[in-house]
């Protein structure tokens, strides 16, 4: 399946969303391969420092992908941004698509009003998954965070959910 | 604390009438959903005992408020304090920290160590490592219910700051309830706010800059609530 991250704002965390997903398909037991056809080429920077291996024969293959460069040959585009900065972009894919906004609010009444805005937006995508400002992610350390594990099952096709909150009650890892 | 009013699959409905919360949490610890019922003057008891019971995985909700747990979000690597120095004194039931959170005895503090219980006036590690990070002493806690408004007591000053923050006990994430109104001695916020998501009674009070200081610097999240509260909290229709 070939999966496209991209958006058109920088510094919005594509190429976080992108590594994330790759790490946690990973992690999940799917062969993973990762293409980087950004314009800033941090992922492919980061892979090879890492020693990141392609795989020939990959269940998935994530790409980090500029708007210009959708061919649309993909399977599923993610479409990652910050709410702000929507209306910048497009989702014209005829595609399975799934939108991330990334570095929600984390003021609870700010956050409450936004929902309503993103509410409107939920119909027009197959999820929509809403990521908190998370200091870890922040400081480029690519754990610990739900909603992003959640979008990673969505995508391996074990989990359907419309709309993704940052609060997630069944997280994976949790043993009482 | 009284009988429990009825039962039900596993489910408790408590009237916190008592300020022993040890011994309330203590017996329901075991059951798998409780609703607890704060008088207006237990409420620092009831959200210490509905924290303590959301970590532990019991299903809880306080005077109507969506049920819920706290999700377990655990660190990969280890948080390490040297600078902080902990009283261990658990007087309230949430006054404990993920072994994962690493800070000193103060038994024999270092010198120049941030003494949590000397140089921060309760024992309350998750605050007191707040207090440490943006270096002041200044905390929350609520004590009584005034009709639709909970009532904490102010323990130093409280400036420009907007928001009580409470960490949960792996200190990845928080509760955040917005100050409805401050004065010299206490603070309102809204009950509902506060019963959405119980983490204890102690709170930092932080201005916005603050709060992102402390997510990037201690690496933690703020997710707020489940789509339940939010809707309880009659802002989304």
């Amino acid at each position: 399946m070939k999966v496209y991250v991209t958006g058109r704002k920088g510094g919005t965390g594509k190429t976080m969303v992108a590594l994330y997903l790759l790490i946690r398909l990973k992690i999940m037991g799917y062969r993973v391969d990762f293409k980087d056809l950004s314009d800033n080429g941090i992922a492919g920077t980061y892979l090879r420092n890492v020693g990141f291996r392609r795989d020939p024969k990959p269940h998935f293959i994530i790409y980090d992908i500029k708007p210009s460069a959708v061919d649309g040959s993909q399977d599923l585009t993610i479409l990652v941004t910050e709410l702000p900065f929507i209306k910048l972009e497009q989702w014209d894919w005829p595609t399975k698509k799934i939108l991330v906004l990334n570095k929600a609010t984390p003021f609870p009444d700010k956050f409450i009003r936004q929902l309503e805005e993103i509410k409107t937006l939920v119909p027009e995508f197959d999820s929509v998954v809403i990521v908190p400002f998370n200091g870890f992610l922040f400081n480029g350390e690519l754990i610990n965070e739900p909603a992003l594990d959640r979008l990673s099952q969505i995508v391996a096709g074990k989990a359907n959910d419309k709309l993704v909150l940052p609060f997630i009650e069944e997280v994976s890892r949790q043993i009482y | 604390m009284n009988t429990p009013s009825w039962t039900l699959d596993r489910r408790v409905e408590v009237i916190m009438d008592t300020t022993e919360a040890s011994r309330v949490f203590d017996k329901l610890r075991s059951y798998k959903e409780v609703v607890l019922y704060p008088l207006p003057s237990t409420l620092k008891e009831t959200l210490e005992v509905g924290g303590a019971l959301r970590e532990s995985g019991v299903r809880t909700s306080i005077e109507g408020s969506p049920f819920s747990i706290e999700p377990r979000i655990r660190r990969e690597e280890m948080l390490n304090l040297p600078g902080v120095a902990l009283v261990w004194d658990p007087r309230e039931l949430t006054w404990n920290m993920d072994t994962k959170v690493k800070v000193e005895d103060a038994l024999e503090p270092k010198e120049g160590q941030f003494v949590i219980g000397r140089d921060f006036p309760i024992t309350d590690p998750r605050t007191g490592v707040l207090a440490y990070f943006l270096k002041k002493t200044t905390f929350v806690q609520f004590k009584y219910q005034k009709e639709v408004l909970s009532v904490g007591e102010v323990n130093g000053t409280i400036r420009d700051e907007e928001y009580l923050i409470r960490p949960n006990r792996w200190m990845t994430d928080m509760a955040v309830v917005k100050i409805k109104e401050a004065e010299k001695d206490q603070v309102t916020v809204n009950s509902r706010e506060l019963f959405c998501r119980p983490l204890g009674s102690v709170f930092v009070p932080v201005n916005r800059k603050e709060m992102f200081d402390v997510l990037i610097g201690l690496r933690m999240r703020s997710s707020h609530f489940s789509l339940d509260c939010i809707k309880h909290l009659g802002e989304v229709r």
